[in-house]
């Protein structure tokens, strides 16, 4: 017998018997009340008030869960539990120990490991028998469905007892559900059936379930509707039992035309095989056991052992088993006797019916007498196909099936870049998130940042997100270069559409930085950045014309965008960094132009440009062979525009390469105290509240929201709006991105504290199977999808388990050390309220 | 009655065949005019040469064509459909990546078509003893 056991996220599992569900922890309470409290309630009351003790006996339910049910009710004094599986049991004692309240503890369960047809006697007289088998999926398992069972175990039980049974679907498998009640009333018992809706049975496909009340004596429906039960039900409401057990006349009548299944005639398990089977009393020797049966000489070992068992899920023994099942099925064919029944069957077919299909069989044989070398081509044209498309499929591996591509084909996630500056973060494991490319500048922040730089931008926060034009939002459709390049949206290199986006700035800054800036107006006086000084050059809009990141856009004139947050961006032109409001057209803060953030945007760039010149190699090649039919085909022509489009792009690329120049300097790098948070490039955070920025000469001004002051003048100036609301967009977006790291710290962490009990569970099992075959160290366990030595498969485990409490140890770390950022980040966005 | 009928000559077609495979195997390295002259040029002529020479001087003219035609068309149309496959496959934008398909299965027999007459147009020169 193979046993799974499913294992959830939520700490819930469910109990998987040769691949049958045995029971689900959300809703186990339902099943195992309906099998046993009705019948203890039934006993109890059929017994006098002066001696209402109890003697009951399981037929199966190893894992304890029937066991807890009798348990809980105070009348039982003795239960006796029989299961021929020793795994399920020992199962049950430990694994499931905690679910079944340690029922195998209590002093009134006795545990008997052996098969129940032989530990029945007559002699028992118990008070409640309660049978709690698989649904049988064998000849042998269907043993204890029969009618002789049922009379073993009805004579096991006292003048009054009750005996409760775990049955079949009415819904799914209703001739077997049927026969199933007439096999029992066969042995002499009166059964009352009942439904029950168990919702894991239902979305394993069981349908609505049922359950079995059997006795000596007449069972009419009024005992369910008093029954009274004297412990409280967590799931199963017990007072709809009698609503539960009435049957439409439609449903009973079927209980007249199926056959009963006994030892010498089994029937059950074609009839649970073939729901809708109707059988009439002739074919009823159809159901008898065939002659002969699987050759007990045929070794199937070999040919197993070529299956490769690649399913995590899914073990050699497991596998094992279901194909024995299915050669024993086959076995037990009588192919002879199945031919003579489907000639039977075709002689009742109506006689017109016979004589249209021999006229029909005449007419093709004359008029259409190369039908048959029809068949013949069928196949090579269908070998032909096979061949081609296992080709084609080898050339260009369709993602559908999982298989990926390389470089950037086709539409999979492989198409991801994951050292760009987008993507990644969050998305993989904890360990790869940090470090995936961000412009975090000096060396010497890396120390005192963490989230945000790590993550994938050039300041702590995605792009456009939350903005009311966002790109990262506001992405229209994906249709390529051919519809949308150059005509006012922007695009990435894979063809997807942003909205509209356009940049109003002063067209001198270009030329000579030298505006009305910040820089030039904190200490000293004067005005700040959104007032344009007289004589300067107008602003002019340059659309947004390329998404080479998230974050970094190019622009139409081939200056850089980098956004931070709806009111602020940086502008990269010509070597040098601006901090730029949304709202005015005049630079706010010349920033200092760290040579590593423009060498990171010049590879970003690089590596765009790269992308498109492999796509414009790949079309040209592609217009070669075809660029002669574009007359004749829309797609051709489509990529000839296509081409262009690509072509006019590797040209802005190439000009906002050529306008990023390093700067001429590079002094040395600063050091930060610790704690402090990078905002973005040239701004950070300091453990006290405050917001520093470094100029473009190299020094560095302080702002705490309402005034601006530097390192060499005390003096404060009044902090201007546009720089104070930009700073405090920055500080909101890092907020949620730092509350949304949180979020996925915390489930990192649950899935790791989930894979941490399912490895120990792995390694209680494996050190069993050890000191099960002491003298074995390599005995062949199931290791993944491997088979390696036990000892091996305990050394990799405890490996594994060493590495995923280092994982957790890691996650904790980080969690603190997010949560103090979070907090410093709040306290400095109340600071900046305006 | 078969054994009596004449040899089929087939072993000329296999040359032709196999000498073109060669050609269009060793065309994806070269550059873009070589593999033209290549594939379009130099191999059906090379092809259709084989034909002339493998074949008996009493065949038909039409069927040395014939012959030479499916020995050099059948292999680029192959090689003309792979390769359009191959490319297809590496759009990063898979936009219009069934209409592509369509238009190499509709280009390739084109190509199989023009290599295959110039190779049947040259192994069809007039030769001594050839049927016209």
């Amino acid at each position: 017998m193979s046993l799974f056991l499913e294992e959830r996220d939520d700490g819930g599992f469910g109990l998987y018997l040769d691949g049958d569900l045995q029971f689900d922890t959300a809703d186990e309470a339902i099943y195992h009340e309906c099998l046993a409290l009705p019948a203890l309630c039934l006993a109890r009351a059929l017994r006098p008030e002066s001696d209402r003790s109890l003697r009951a006996l399981i037929c199966g339910g190893g894992d304890g869960l029937a066991l807890r049910e009798c348990l809980r009710f105070p009348d039982v004094r003795h239960v006796d539990l029989v299961d021929y599986d020793p795994e399920v049991v020992a199962l049950g004692r430990t694994r499931f120990a905690e679910l079944n309240g340690n029922a195998f503890a209590d002093p009134r369960a006795a545990v008997h490991i052996a098969d129940a047809w032989d530990f029945l006697r007559p002699e028992a007289a118990y008070d409640v028998a309660l049978c709690d088998f698989t649904t049988p999926r064998h000849p042998e398992e269907a043993r204890v469905f029969t009618r002789e069972w049922y009379t073993r175990i009805g004579d096991a039980l006292a003048p009054e007892g009750v005996l409760a049974i775990n049955g079949l679907s009415p819904q799914c498998a209703p001739e077997a559900f049927w026969c199933l009640v007439r096999t029992m009333q066969s042995a002499g018992l009166h059964v009352l059936p009942f439904r029950a809706c168990i919702p894991s049975f239902r979305d394993a496909g069981y349908g609505v379930w049922s359950f079995f009340l059997a006795a000596r004596f007449p069972l009419p429906h009024a005992l369910l509707r008093d029954l009274r039960c004297p412990v409280p039900t967590r799931q199963a409401d017990l007072r709809r039992l009698a609503r539960a057990a009435r049957f439409s006349r439609a449903e009973r009548r079927l209980r007249c035309t199926v056959p009963v299944h006994t030892l010498e005639a089994p029937c059950l398990l074609p009839l649970l095989l073939n729901p809708g089977l109707t059988p009439s009393p002739k074919s009823r020797e159809v159901f008898a056991p065939a002659a002969g049966g699987p050759d007990p000489d045929y070794d199937l070992r070999p040919l197993l052992g070529a299956i490769p068992v690649l399913h995590p899920y899914y073990s050699r023994a497991m596998l094992t088993y279901v194909a024995e099942s299915v050669v024993g099925a086959v076995g037990t064919l009588d192919l002879y006797r199945l031919l003579d029944a489907i000639l039977h069957r075709a002689a009742e077919l109506p006689a017109a019916l016979l004589t249209e299909l021999r006229r029909l069989r005449g007419f093709l044989s004359e008029q259409l007498p190369g039908l048959e070398n029809l068949g013949a081509w069928g196949n090579r044209l269908f070998c032909a196909l096979v061949i081609l498309m296992t080709i084609a499929n080898t050339i260009a591996p369709d993602s559908a099936f999982g298989k990926g591509s390389f470089g950037l084909g086709h539409a999979s996630v492989s198409r991801g870049y994951a050292g760009s500056f987008s993507g990644g973060r969050g998305f993989s494991a904890p360990s790869s998130r940090a470090g995936t490319g961000s412009f975090q500048g000096q060396p010497g922040f890396r120390g005192a940042r963490s989230a945000p730089g790590a993550s994938s931008s050039f300041r702590g926060t995605p792009g456009y997100t939350g903005m009311p034009q966002s790109f990262g939002a506001d992405r229209v459709v994906t249709s390529g270069f051919r519809t949308s390049y150059g005509r006012g949206h922007a695009v990435d290199i894979y063809g997807n559409v942003y909205s509209q986006r356009s940049f109003t700035y002063n067209a001198s800054f270009n030329a000579s930085f030298d505006v009305h800036s910040v820089h030039s107006m904190p200490v000293g006086g004067g005005t700040h950045g959104t007032v344009p000084p007289s004589g300067a050059t107008p602003s002019t809009p340059h659309q947004a014309l390329f998404i080479a990141a998230d974050d970094l856009l190019v622009l139409d004139n081939g200056d850089i965008v980098i956004t931070l947050s709806p009111t602020g961006y940086l502008l990269v032109s010509g070597g040098r960094i601006a901090l730029m409001s949304a709202t005015a057209p005049a630079p706010l803060l010349p920033l200092y132009a760290n040579p590593a953030v423009l060498a990171r945007i010049r590879e970003q760039l690089q590596y765009q440009q790269m992308v498109a010149q492999r796509e414009m190699e790949i079309r040209r090649d592609w217009l070669n062979w075809v660029g002669w039919t574009a007359a004749l085909f829309e797609v051709v022509q489509a990529d000839r525009r296509e081409m262009r489009s690509l072509t006019d792009l590797n040209r802005h690329l190439m000009t906002a390469l050529e306008r990023l120049s390093a700067p001429a300097e590079a002094p040395a790098p600063e050091m930060l105290p610790p704690g402090a948070v990078e905002l973005f490039a040239e701004c950070t955070l300091l453990p006290d509240g405050r917001i520093t920025l470094r100029r473009a000469d190299g020094r560095r001004i302080f702002t705490d929201g309402r005034h601006l002051w530097t390192e060499q003048l005390a003096a404060r100036q009044k902090c201007p709006p546009e720089l104070s609301t930009l700073l405090k967009g920055v500080l909101v977006k890092l907020e949620r991105e730092f509350e949304a790291d949180l979020a996925r710290n915390a489930n990192d962490a649950r899935t790791a504290a989930g894979e941490l009990r399912t490895l120990e569970y792995d390694l209680r099992e494996y050190e069993s199977i050890a000191r099960s075959n002491p003298d074995d160290p390599n005995y062949s366990v199931d290791y993944g999808t491997d088979s390696v030595g036990v000892s091996d498969a305990i050394f990799r485990t405890q490996q594994e388990i060493q590495a995923t409490i280092a994982q957790q140890d890691r996650l904790k770390a980080e969690e603190a050390q997010r949560a103090t950022e979070l907090e410093r980040l709040r306290a400095a966005r109340t600071a900046f309220l305006p | 009655m078969r054994a009596n009928a004449p040899p089929r000559g087939s072993s000329g077609f296999f040359a032709a065949f196999a000498v073109s495979c060669l050609g269009y195997a060793l065309a994806p390295g070269a550059p873009v005019l070589a593999r033209g002259m290549l594939t379009l040029l130099a191999v059906p002529l090379l092809a259709g040469l084989v034909v002339q020479i493998t074949q008996r001087p009493n065949r038909s003219l039409a069927y040395r064509f014939f012959v030479a035609f499916l020995a050099c068309g059948l292999p680029m149309a192959g090689y003309a459909l792979f390769s359009m496959l191959a490319l297809q496959s590496r759009f990063a934008v898979s936009m219009g990546g069934d209409a592509r398909l369509a238009v190499a299965f509709l280009i390739a027999p084109a190509y199989g078509v023009l290599a295959g007459c110039l190779a049947g147009a040259t192994a069809s020169l007039s030769r001594k003893g050839a049927i016209r």
